[in-house]
């Protein structure tokens, strides 16, 4: 590809050096110079406008690179005009455009305030703004003059337009996780990982818990993170329990007889519990656990404390609350995992159980099931993601001291999401405590869902050669 | 497909029980939500819902039963069309780059990214915008370099006293840049998909027929993958109107001084409705939640959304059907 455009932009080139011999030194240098200028000047205006996106300290370069655009994309116009000889009036709409945002942003002061609005806004967004309104055109046109305005130039002057967007917003979540993960290894203790939260303080003694001595605190008070860990495995293991046989069965159903209104009604409305708003979900957690008060159920839905001190009794919900809950949010992915990968099968195969004589069910559970395994089991690892890394429906359940419980269907529910929130918006001596150990909890909650998720697209390809043969 | 054979067998009645326990689910859920909010609408009607101004459990002043939706929705509004408007380009870009313009090699990869992007749960989305927070809404938005006294001073500056409620940590901006990191990895593989679905007798026609890449792409490919830019815009809509925790970390609980000054003020803590929601029901800094008007209320700013979501999903499925039969006469 490389060759031919070397070929497409010399080719006019050499035929306009022969033909106008009348030409004057300066008008060659013009010509050849233009569009190298203009490319050079708008790369930089795109390179500093993308560095000013976090510092404050470039304002010196902005008006500059503006004038320098304008004054070039006119010298573009009038070399355009000589090569091709026609008047491409966009370049000069450009150069006005971005003589405008000079004059403007050499009017700004440093900052802005005005309509009411809730904010001081420094110059600089100001001047990232201009000098991409001005420089993304600008380069477009003079990688077009520059490979020779050909058809073929065409398309590859367009290329910044659709690559510097895409590699823009990939590196920004590679630099947040970047972030993260640096963050998290600074203040990574695997001891906190084998170590329950525990505290024998009451309500009274939380009061005077800031005069005491460190060794004081320590007695009363262990800090840790393991029954989030251990709860966030619960939590994935009882949700794909209650989730995976209603999702296959439910699979099964829509791709073998689900083609009448009554299957697309379900289709719709499986389809429709992933739309629905999370908080939707978090209220039912909440009735669902206030669902069986002052019964002799309300022990398996509330969920009980284990702390053998019962220093606090705050209303929560069990771990079976909050995975039935969960399951709702699993449960679409399977059903759509599992009718896919039955609608995959060869017709061939099913024709030939069941001209063999195989009785439906059979060719269900021989045939059918085991072609589908393997998006299942992709579906399966992706709800399992989906339940460690939720957190809207643990909002209204987990206690306020959720690290003090143990871990188990009918205790009070907790995770590694949860801890994370609570970290921020929790009780205030929790968050003291804990404070230091929450990039450590989200380093560990992404890896998880990380592992999950990289899992369940590797286990796709291995199985479906396993179990389709090649 | 078995269907063609109409005999009821145990398998197929068991499979139906077990299909059943999904829509059941909805009903209940949806249910829910309506029975809830019933208490709400009786106590307050809808013209107070419309009109009175929130007052929370964490607003300084606390009066129980005033709880106006009319800034949330607002709120749902700004911060659900901010995060359309940061994630379209890119999720448009992204599939383009993946799968037109001659670049074979970045499909692939970049359709890993993208599905290993949409397994990051929300709440790390909400731990990591406190780095935005320090590196972008701070230096850019606060005046971080100037003192309160320097800020009260600036001329035009209307109100010296909101000085110390700039958006240091939490704005609809800063909600609708993280909503829009969450929602480009399910919108850009929608327009993918459909871009790869569009036939390739007619990108072959229009190349044929001397047009460039960049005039089949605008001219062709684009207006053929419409259906898949509206399957994108309703999930994406869906998804950052639904998503609780960015929205109550970026934005905060609960507007409770009425509507923003200028109607689009991206700068407030203009809280949607789910987290105004979250906020009402309680249960944050070490309290209880509450089942009591609170909740109610939060059942009917859910109600909402989900009269909301229906309705996109409607106008989708409505445009799609319009798209289909302009796209095939």
């Amino acid at each position: 590809m490389k060759k031919g455009v070397l070929e497409i932009s010399l080719r006019p080139a050499a035929g306009q050096i022969k033909t106008q011999d009348t030409e004057t030194a300066l008008q060659r240098l013009l010509s050849a110079l233009a569009p190298l200028l203009s490319l050079a000047i708008s790369v930089s205006a795109i390179l500093v406008a993308l560095v000013e996106i976090t510092r404050n300290d470039l304002e010196a370069y902005p008006v500059p690179l503006l004038a320098g655009l304008c004054v070039v994309l006119e010298l573009l116009f009038i070399d355009v005009y000589r090569q091709h000889s026609r008047w491409d009036f966009q370049l000069l709409i450009v150069s006005a455009l971005s003589l405008v945002f000079l004059l403007v942003l050499h009017a700004l002061p440093e900052y802005v305030t005005g309509l009411q609005l809730n904010a001081v806004i420094h110059r600089s967004i100001f001047s990232i703004i201009f000098l991409l309104a001005a420089a993304l055109p600008a380069l477009v046109a003079s990688i077009y003059y520059l490979l020779g305005a050909t058809p073929r130039a065409e398309d590859l002057s367009r290329y910044p337009l659709l690559l510097i967007p895409p590699a823009l917003i990939i590196s920004l979540y590679f630099i947040l996780i970047w972030q993260l993960v640096l963050h998290g290894y600074k203040t990574f203790d695997w001891s906190i990982l084998l170590r329950p939260y525990f505290h024998t303080f009451t309500p009274e003694k939380y009061y005077i818990l800031g005069d005491w001595p460190a060794w004081r605190v320590a007695e009363h008070l262990s800090v840790g993170i393991q029954n989030q860990v251990l709860g966030t495995g619960l939590l994935i293991l009882l949700t794909s329990a209650i989730s995976v046989p209603i999702g296959v069965g439910t699979g099964l159903y829509l791709s073998e007889y689900g083609s009448g209104w009554f299957g697309s009604f379900i289709r719709f409305i499986t389809g429709s519990l992933r739309a629905i708003s999370l908080l939707v979900l978090a209220l039912a957690a909440l009735t669902l656990a206030n669902l069986f008060d002052n019964t002799p159920l309300e022990g398996l839905f509330r969920g009980t404390f284990n702390n053998g001190l019962n220093t606090l009794s705050s209303p929560g919900g069990s771990y079976l609350t909050a995975s039935i809950i969960l399951s709702i949010l699993v449960i679409p992915v399977i059903v759509q995992v599992t009718e896919q990968g039955c609608r995959s099968l060869p017709p061939d195969l099913r024709e030939g159980s069941l001209a063999l004589g195989v009785s439906e069910e059979t060719t269900l559970r021989r045939i059918v099931f085991p072609w589908a395994l393997p998006n299942i089991i992709t579906g399966w690892l992706l709800g399992c993601a989906e339940a460690a890394g939720c957190m809207t429906v643990l909002l209204f359940l987990a206690p306020p001291w959720h690290g003090d419980n143990g871990v188990g269907i009918f205790k009070q529910v907790t995770s590694l999401a949860y801890l994370v929130w609570d970290i921020y918006y929790g009780e205030p001596i929790f968050k003291s405590y804990m404070q230091t150990y929450q990039f450590e909890a989200g380093l560990l909650l992404l890896l998880i869902t990380l592992v999950l998720g990289i899992l369940s697209m590797l286990t796709k390809d291995l199985l479906a050669k396993k179990f389709r043969g090649g | 497909m078995l269907n063609s054979t109409k005999n009821w067998t145990a398998v197929r009645a068991g499979l139906l029980i077990v299909a059943l326990i999904p829509v059941t689910m909805f009903l209940l859920v949806v249910g829910n939500v309506i029975w809830n909010s019933r208490m709400a609408i009786a106590t307050y009607g809808l013209g107070n819902f419309f009109s009175a101004k929130i007052s929370g459990p964490f607003s300084a002043v606390y009066t129980p039963g005033q709880y106006g939706l009319y800034p949330a929705m607002l709120g749902t509004l700004l911060v659900v069309l901010l995060a359309l408007v940061i994630a379209f380009p890119f999720s448009l870009t992204l599939a383009v780059a993946a799968t037109e313009f001659s670049m074979g090699w970045l499909g692939r990869p970049i359709e890993l990214l993208l599905s290993i992007f949409s397994g990051i749960p929300d709440i790390i989305y909400a731990l990591l915008s406190v780095f935005v927070v320090t590196s972008f809404i701070r230096p850019k938005f606060a005046g971080i370099q100037l003192a309160d006294s320097l800020i009260a001073t600036l001329p035009g500056f209307p109100k010296p006293m909101n000085a110390g409620t700039l958006p240091l940590n939490q704005s609809t901006l800063l909600g609708g840049i993280f909503l829009a990191l969450l929602i480009i990895p399910f919108m850009a593989p929608l327009i993918l998909d459909a871009i790869r679905n569009v036939p390739q007798q007619l990108k072959e026609a229009s190349l044929a027929l001397g047009a460039t890449r960049w005039f089949t792409l605008r001219r062709v490919i684009l207006p053929g993958a419409l259906n898949g830019v509206v399957a994108a815009v309703t999930i994406g809509l869906l998804k950052a109107s639904g998503d609780v925790v960015i929205s109550s970390w970026t934005i905060g609980f609960i507007k409770d001084n009425g509507l923003p000054n200028p109607l689009w003020d991206i700068f407030e803590r203009n809280a949607p409705l789910t987290s105004t929601g979250a906020g009402l029901v309680g249960g944050l800094y070490g309290a209880s939640p509450s089942m009591g008007p609170g909740f109610s209320a939060a059942s009917f700013s859910a109600l909402l959304l989900l009269v909301f979501a229906f309705a996109i999903i409607g106008l989708a499925n409505l445009t799609r059907r319009w798209l289909s039969r302009r796209y095939q006469s």
